[in-house]
């Protein structure tokens, strides 16, 4: 069994500002290692996509321990929602790898909320093109 | 709705366990065992194959069997074969988990024998019988679409499942999609955003 917290001073931030918090950890055994990611993802239709951004191992680590972080954004991508994808921030806390994960996720945009796109009412729709062969 | 609130995101449905609707994965590990460690899952395109593929990859790795990955691609022909089964891919004695082997003709099917004959364990996937003795024959039923949705917490009717199976040919994979869809132009569920993600074991 793992007991893992991680929580935010603030969820929804601006690109270049720095996101803080605190991770925490009880554990029924003695982990080898427990890092920090400052990483994006995407959700929705089809193939997801993800980068971590930034790492933080945590060091001299014991089965129980809480750890004050602070990760520097950077200026992009912002979060999102569109029709097919939503880009998500994320701060994940990873024992032994992937043994246990916690993952608690914010925003990153100009305005701090999140960007909603809608699509354009009067697109026109995809025009197919035949090529004929003289 | 929004894409991460949609609940046939891929992130969710790829969380979806393999049901078996005859058999069980006891019994595909027996025939498996009577075939000299060697078969195959057969299956029409989006019938669960890769799913199953998966969850017997999980249980070799859970009794401490080296287990290889191996993804055959349309196009491939003997020379990147031949890397993908190379020595640092293949290692003696693993356990070979092959995706994907209706691409290739009888003859690199051959090949890809010849190549897996030291691994432990040679298992592969195709949506036709292959050189192989078929292990399991995947397919999907109505009552099972009903049952996954029901998985994530979206009723589906029978019929709307047996509408859905004719459309799509009975394949699950676009069936989620259309579903993807179908939730897409529901009114968003939440406006803020944050959440906890909690995982034992892998995300992504």
């Amino acid at each position: 069994m793992a007991d893992l917290k991680v929580e935010l001073d603030e969820n929804a931030l601006k690109p270049g500002e720095t996101v803080r918090g605190r991770a925490s950890w009880e554990l029924q055994f003695d982990p080898n290692n427990i890092e920090l990611h400052l990483l994006w993802y995407t959700e929705g239709k089809g193939s997801r996509d993800a980068e971590i951004v930034k790492s933080e191992p945590i060091p001299h680590v014991g089965p129980r321990g809480t750890h004050s972080f602070a990760f520097g954004l950077p200026d992009s991508p912002y979060g999102f929602s569109g029709k097919l994808i939503s880009l998500i921030w994320s701060i994940e806390l990873c024992v032994d790898g992937e043994r246990a994960v916690e993952r608690v996720t914010f925003n990153v945009a100009p305005s701090r909320l999140e960007i909603i796109l809608k699509e354009i009412p009067n697109a026109s729709p995809r025009k197919s093109i035949s090529i004929s062969r003289g | 709705m929004l894409p991460r609130e949609n609940p046939f995101r891929s992130a969710a449905v790829d969380k979806l366990p393999y049901i078996f609707l005859d058999q069980n994965l006891s019994i595909l590990q027996s025939r498996l065992k009577e075939n000299g460690g060697r078969g195959a899952i057969v299956g029409p395109c989006g019938s669960g194959k890769t799913t199953l593929l998966d969850l017997l990859d999980q249980e070799l790795v859970a009794n401490g069997l080296p287990v290889s990955r191996i993804k055959i691609e349309h196009g491939d022909n003997y020379q990147t074969l031949s890397e993908k089964l190379s020595p640092a891919t293949l290692h003696e004695r693993c356990c070979a988990l092959v995706d994907g082997v209706e691409t290739l003709s009888r003859a690199a099917q051959l090949y890809l024998m010849f190549r897996l004959r030291r691994t432990e364990i040679a298992v592969v996937t195709a949506h036709r019988p292959t050189i192989y003795p078929t292990l399991h024959l995947t397919r999907v039923t109505p009552t099972l679409l009903v049952d996954l949705a029901s998985k994530l917490a979206v009723p589906l009717s029978l019929n709307d499942s047996i509408a859905l199976l004719t459309r799509h040919r009975g394949n699950i994979r676009s069936t989620f999609r259309e579903l993807y869809d179908r939730m897409g132009s529901v009114a968003p569920l939440a406006s803020g955003l944050e959440g906890h993600i909690s995982s034992a074991a892998g995300h992504f």
